[in-house]
Order: C-alpha cells, then sequence, then structure tokens
C-alpha cells in the first residue's frame, strides 16, 4: 500500500509500502533514537560555556535558547530530508533511522514546555507565551526552509536532466 | 562508554521506539478508514507521543513516578529525562505535523493542531500538581 504522497515520510501511515519488517525498523529507530539524544545532549554541552558567557543569562533562558537552536536544526535537517526523500525512491532504512530516530530524538518537545513553565514562573505569563509560539513558528519556517533549500538544487537537476536528454 | 552517555543513549533509544510504536499503532487502526483518517495519523501519533513525554516528565520531576531506591541518580535522571522523554518528544516531526495539515487541510487546521499539542503537553506536565496539592 502507498503512501499518500503527501503524508510525512517519516511516519507510516498503513503498512510500509517499502518492506521494512518491524523487527528492523524498530532496530533502525532505536539506533537512530540513541545518537540523536546523544548529540542533541552533546549540543547542550558545547553551546552551554559561550552562551553563558556571552549572555550572562540565568540559567533557564539560555537553556531554552539551546532548546531552540536544537530544534531549529532538526526542523531544518528534517525538511531537507523529507524533499530528499520525496524527489527519489529512498533506501528503507532513511525514513525509519534519520527522520523517527536521529531527527526525531534530537528535538525535544518536552524540554519546550518545562522551560516554558519555569520561563512563567520566573518572568510570567508574557514572556512563556512568547517562548512557545514563537518556537513553534520558527520551527515550521525552519522546516519550510529546509524543504526549499534541498528542492531548488534538486528541481534544477531534473530540469538539466530532462533537457540534455 | 561513561554510564551517563550509556544512560542518554539507552533512553534515546527507547524513548524513539515508543514513539515508533505510536506511529504504527496509529496507523494500524486509520488503515482502513477513508483518506481522511490516514492523513490525521501521523499528526496524532506526534501528538500522542508528545503528551505521553510531558506527563512523564512531570510525574518525574513531581516525584510520582520514581527509580526504586538505592540506584544512582544522576544515570537514571539522564535515562528518564534526557533519553526516554527527549527522545519520546519530538518537535521536528511536529513541525512536519503541522505544515502537513496546512497543506492537506489547510492553515486553521494546522493551528488547531498546534494549539492542542500546546495545551495537551502543558496539562500533561502540569497534572502532578493536583496530585500532590
Amino acid at each position: 500500500m502507498q503512501s499518500p504522497p503527501n503524508a510525512p515520510p517519516g511516519s507510516s501511515s498503513g503498512t510500509s509500502s517499502k518492506g521494512l519488517a518491524w523487527g528492523p525498523e524498530l532496530i533502525l529507530v532505536a539506533a537512530g533514537g540513541a545518537l540523536g539524544a546523544s548529540l542533541r545532549a552533546l549540543t547542550y554541552r558545547s553551546l552551554e560555556w559561550p552562551l553563558d558567557l556571552s549572555l550572562g543569562a540565568s540559567t533557564i533562558e539560555t537553556t531554552a535558547l539551546e532548546t531552540l537552536t536544537l530544534n531549529l536544526i532538526g526542523a531544518l535537517l528534517l525538511g531537507m530530508l523529507f524533499a530528499a526523500l520525496r524527489r527519489r525512491s529512498s533506501a528503507p532504512w532513511l525514513r525509519p533511522f534519520l527522520a523517527v530516530g536521529v531527527l526525531g530524538s534530537y528535538t525535544t518537545y518536552s524540554a519546550l514546555i518545562v522551560e516554558t513553565r519555569l520561563i512563567v514562573g520566573e518572568q510570567g505569563a508574557i514572556a512563556g507565551i512568547v517562548l512557545v509560539l514563537s518556537s513553534l513558528l520558527l520551527g515550521i519556517l525552519a522546516f519550510v526552509l529546509g524543504e526549499r533549500l534541498l528542492e531548488v538544487p534538486l528541481e534544477a537537476r531534473a530540469r538539466r536532466g530532462r533537457d540534455g536528454a | 562508554m561513561e554510564p551517563e552517555w550509556l544512560a542518554i543513549a539507552a533512553g534515546g533509544a527507547l524513548g524513539a521506539v515508543m514513539r515508533a510504536g505510536l506511529i504504527r499503532l496509529v496507523a494500524a487502526r486509520s488503515a482502513g478508514e477513508a483518506m481522511a483518517g490516514l492523513r490525521f495519523g501521523p499528526a496524532l501519533a506526534t501528538l500522542l507521543a508528545n503528551t505521553l513525554g510531558c506527563l512523564l516528565i512531570g510525574l518525574w520531576i513531581g516525584g510520582v513516578v520514581q527509580w526504586p531506591a538505592g540506584l544512582s541518580s544522576v544515570p537514571v535522571e539522564l535515562f528518564v529525562l534526557t533519553g526516554v522523554c527527549g527522545g519520546l518528544t519530538t518537535f521536528s516531526t511536529l513541525c512536519a505535523d503541522a505544515v502537513s495539515l496546512g497543506r492537506e487541510r489547510g492553515g486553521w487546521t494546522s493551528i488547531a493542531y498546534l494549539l492542542v499539542t500546546l495545551l495537551a503537553g502543558a496539562a500533561a506536565f502540569n497534572l502532578w500538581l493536583g496530585r500532590l496539592g
């Protein structure tokens, strides 16, 4: 059963159209999830020092900024991945490993909620609403940007292929 | 490998597998329905995963869910919070689902989906507040 063309490739709507059994698929998801979470922790650590140094802000604010950074990176990369997967018939391991596993695990929604709650406690409701709404908006923009970044050169290459054939 | 990194990786693996399980569960239940049901499927799975992750983190911070005493606490915290909750919830797929819904069913559906995600996540996270008074 073919996935609907607009269905996010990172999810299986109906049976896996590429024929991955659930065992191997879960292993790929697990491996990607392990990698994504590790990269996320690494990102927090990498950003911690420069952010604290330059902003001198409270821990909650720097953590929220770090979360936003990695979430936007993840959204951007996922947009690129989805654009790539739409273009070419892909290796079946890419979706479960990269989309569901790595990027799904690299980005986090629970941290956003926790940090919003803490920001609300520290700076009031408006600050919390601003954080969470701008995170979502920027995330969507990052995702669409990721799609565009890949679609433009891929489309150009396809057009050259057709013209040159 | 240091225990901290092992805890994070293991938790991330488990969280992602739980999320993948939810995706399959929702897809299986909507497989027999019309196209409309299928298109909601992925977004619903993400919503469930994100809400569940917020519930878990809230219960953990609130002390309702605890690891048995006697086990080292730092790797356990990393396993549950950074690992499982971080892996179970996702921001990237959330954005992808919102964009998908927006393209297939219009902007208002997308906005509604994001609002429900927000409210459900916040409510789930704060659930323990009510229980502990």
